[in-house]
């Protein structure tokens, strides 16, 4: 390498070298890059729940048994509804609909998380008020694969599209989604 | 138990095919690749670049030069994923059809066969906006519906 | 006395010949010489502030918040990928839509930031073409210098010349755009008679290039639709209120009778107006944004501005201001010698620091000649001299740099043939067009 070349580069690490790393990255925003063709190893999987997701799919289920990984459950109450309660009825009422809601979604959880050991899987649950949508994008940051109900979030309407909120959420994420 | 990959020419569904192979040296399952092109795609593009190039004259031909060049392009797609994954263990093989795509793709994914559908998270317009496909399919795709990126 | 100018001629020459070589980082190497006249204390605090330029520095401060802020929303690729898509397949289209392109951004906006974005899509273009890139790479490159010549915002040594002489942006634009608008298109008949031969593509080719461009969409370029949006409204903002910056007392007095209509702001305050509003307006967060701010860059220019500024301090300019006048006879014989000096020496230091340098220089001629159009001598020959050489200016060591990266080999002799050939060309037409107007 003759001096010239060697002076370019040194000029060009200068003026720009780090700055032209950031944009390569932001072209490869909508660009897929080649070094991205892998799969991570897939160790944790959020499945969240709520009213609308009775039970996890025979199907779903066969699907993640491929992966060696541990269940996490979560069960989400929208911050949303309970404060519309607060407002509409006394805080006695919202108590005993809060309280009946924990038993549901403990008995849930509980059911479920059975269902999962008995074949085979390891499971943790949790359990919160919070928002279904931004909540789950935030918790998926910490597991390499998330499985989401087509019902998640939607309520019981009757059409055959997936909820709104599940494909907000398959936008959002950085990992792979099984919509079953 | 058969595991159908969705593929549309992008980077995003060859990683697709990836999660599936994957997937399927698993559970020992069969990858089917699947395309379907659309006639309609092959007119907007020839179409396109006559009012772009201003050469109208061969219209037609064009068209069919690019229905051809489609056709080529998804085939050679397929098998370079096929024989990238050769030696993996994992029975592979291919489907094309001709057709709409909802419609198509709706048709064998829930014939019955498949115990899971692979397709990637982003179509070829890239990263920005989630596949329009699985705002299409999503809801009426019976086995479970793996999105990857 | 003499020793201090003895001491200060070291520094200076010793900082140059660093900066020319780079093997410290040219910031480094500024405020290390910096260091040293202010230690010694040839600079003393109080010099030191008049001649730290503030309004360079503020004005490249406030572009820096305002292109970077933009930058998040992905504005510069949905502007490269239109461009792309608006060449349907023709590769002498791409080379001169990019050309234009990249003049035109590169005149509002810095060129080191302008081909940092676009060549990466130009690149990609290239290789979807199945063409050679560098006559598009090289293209790019002098595009970029002369857009940048235009305006007073285009590029670093236009800044510097209008904060010190107090020129306003239209007086760039009545003087130097006219000039460069020549020169573009000179450039491009040149370019075109150089590498049009190796751009013919067949049908079959170009086709293929449409429709692989087709399925890059521009708009998943756009990352930030509402950042997008408000990005371009306080660029034409910016740049509207640059057209009237030295005139917004009277347009005000309409409509807030209050302000004196005798009122002007400085470029440098027009930039970082623009750069609070769009810091307010978009909500981005200011901690990103200020660490992507350039800051050895402008500790670059704070350095370059103290090391002449000792040049000045302990006399040296003015003696040569001096011999100059002595053997100068006309007007127009100093803008020669001015712009030649600029285009040749440029060339060969980067056309920043010869500019810092210049500067005082054309202030002292002032004192027995009128120095008017030697600012403008002194900026055609300092940017278009910055096409030269690989390392002229800013802009070619970036391009070429990235294209090393690439894999692509622009070598320095390569560079020079045809970037001397440019740089004697655009000097010479846009030296005839001041020489018109200025010594007639």
């Amino acid at each position: 390498m003759g001096y010239s070349s060697s002076l370019i580069q040194r000029k060009f690490k200068d003026i720009a070298g780090r700055r032209y790393d950031s944009i390569l990255k932001d072209y490869r925003e909508f660009m897929l890059a080649d070094e991205e063709m892998f799969i991570p190893e897939i160790r944790s999987i959020l499945v969240p729940l709520d009213l609308f997701v009775q039970d996890i799919t025979d199907e779903a289920l066969d699907v993640l048994s491929a992966y060696d990984a541990t269940i996490s459950l979560a069960y989400i109450t929208d911050t949303e509804v309970i404060k519309l309660l607060e407002q509409a009825l006394d805080s006695e009422s919202t108590k005993e609909f809060q309280a009946k809601k924990e038993e549901y979604g403990q008995k849930l959880l509980k059911r479920i998380a059975a269902k999962l050991e008995e074949r085979g899987f390891s499971t943790q649950t949790r359990m919160f008020v919070g928002h279904k949508g931004d909540d789950v994008v935030r918790m998926a940051k910490s597991h390499d694969m998330i499985a989401l109900c087509r019902r998640y979030a939607d309520g019981e309407s009757t059409d055959v599209s997936v909820s709104p909120v599940v494909l907000r959420i398959c936008q959002r994420v950085e990992i792979p989604a099984l919509i079953y | 138990m058969k595991i159908l990959v969705l593929i549309d020419g992008s980077k995003w569904s060859q990683k697709a095919a990836l999660h599936a192979v994957e997937m399927a040296k698993r559970k020992d399952a069969e990858v089917v690749l699947f395309s379907v092109l659309d006639i309609m795609e092959a007119k907007a593009m020839a179409f396109n670049f006559c009012t772009q190039s201003g050469i109208c004259d061969q219209l037609k031909g064009y068209e069919g030069r690019i229905w051809k060049d489609m056709q080529k392009s998804i085939e050679d797609d397929q098998n370079s994923i096929i024989s990238r994954h050769r030696g993996e263990g994992v029975r592979c093989s291919s489907k094309i059809v001709e057709g709409s795509i909802r419609e198509e793709i709706l048709k064998e994914a829930n014939s019955g066969e498949y115990g899971l559908i692979v397709m990637g998270a982003f179509g070829r317009s890239g990263k920005a906006r989630i596949s329009a496909l699985l705002e299409q399919i999503g809801g009426a795709i019976k086995p479970p519906l793996l999105v990857v990126r | 006395m003499e020793m201090m100018a003895l001491i200060a001629v070291a520094v200076f020459l010793f900082t140059y010949a660093l900066i020319i070589d780079e093997r410290i980082h040219r910031s480094v190497a500024a405020m290390l010489g910096a260091a040293i006249v202010v230690f010694i204390g040839v600079v003393p605090w109080e010099a030191l502030l008049r001649h730290v330029d503030f309004g360079t520095i503020f004005l490249l401060l406030g572009m820096m918040i305002i292109v970077n802020t933009a930058r998040g929303s992905g504005l510069f690729e949905y502007i490269a990928i239109r461009t792309a898509k608006l060449a349907k397949g023709s590769p002498i289209r791409v080379l001169i839509l990019f050309a234009i392109v990249t003049a035109i951004v590169s005149a509002f906006l810095d060129n080191v930031t302008t081909v940092l974005l676009l060549t990466p899509m130009l690149l990609y273009v290239a290789r979807v073409m199945n063409l050679n890139p560098i006559p598009f790479l090289v293209t790019e490159i002098f595009a970029s210098n002369i857009g940048g010549a235009a305006t007073l915002i285009g590029d670093p040594p236009n800044i510097m010349i209008a904060s010190s002489a107090g020129l306003t942006f239209n007086e760039f634009i009545i003087h130097l755009a006219p000039i460069m608008v020549i020169d573009m298109v000179i450039l491009l008949l040149m370019m075109y008679a150089i590498y049009g031969r190796s751009m013919k593509v067949n049908a079959e080719e170009r086709q293929e290039m449409v429709r692989t461009l087709n399925n890059l969409d521009e708009r998943a370029a756009i990352t930030d639709r509402s950042l997008f949006n408000k990005s371009v409204a306080v660029i034409a903002l910016v740049v509207s209120l640059f057209f009237i910056h030295d005139r917004i007392g009277e347009i005000l007095n309409f409509v807030l009778p209050f302000v004196d209509p005798a009122m002007g702001l400085e470029p440098a305050e027009v930039a970082l107006i623009g750069a609070a509003i769009l810091l307010f307006w978009s909500r981005q967060s200011p901690e990103e944004i200020f660490e992507k701010i350039e800051w050895p860059a402008l500790f670059f220019f704070g350095g370059l501005f103290i090391i002449v500024g000792a040049l000045v301090e302990t006399g040296i300019i003015s003696s040569i201001a001096a011999v100059m006048i002595e053997n100068v006879g006309s007007t127009g014989e100093a803008m020669f010698i001015v712009t030649w000096f600029a285009a040749i020496a440029s060339a060969i230091v980067d056309n920043i620091p010869l500019t810092a340098a210049m500067i005082p220089l054309i202030h002292d001629l002032g004192a027995t000649m009128d120095v008017y159009p030697l600012w403008w001598a002194l900026s055609l020959g300092a940017c278009l001299g910055g096409n030269g050489t690989a390392i002229g200016a800013s802009a070619n060591v970036v391009v070429i740099g990235i294209a090393e990266r690439e894999g692509i080999d622009i070598t320095f002799v390569d560079f020079l043939k045809v970037g001397m050939l440019v740089l004697f060309v655009t000097v010479a037409v846009g030296f005839g067009m001041l020489w018109l107007k200025f010594a007639m």
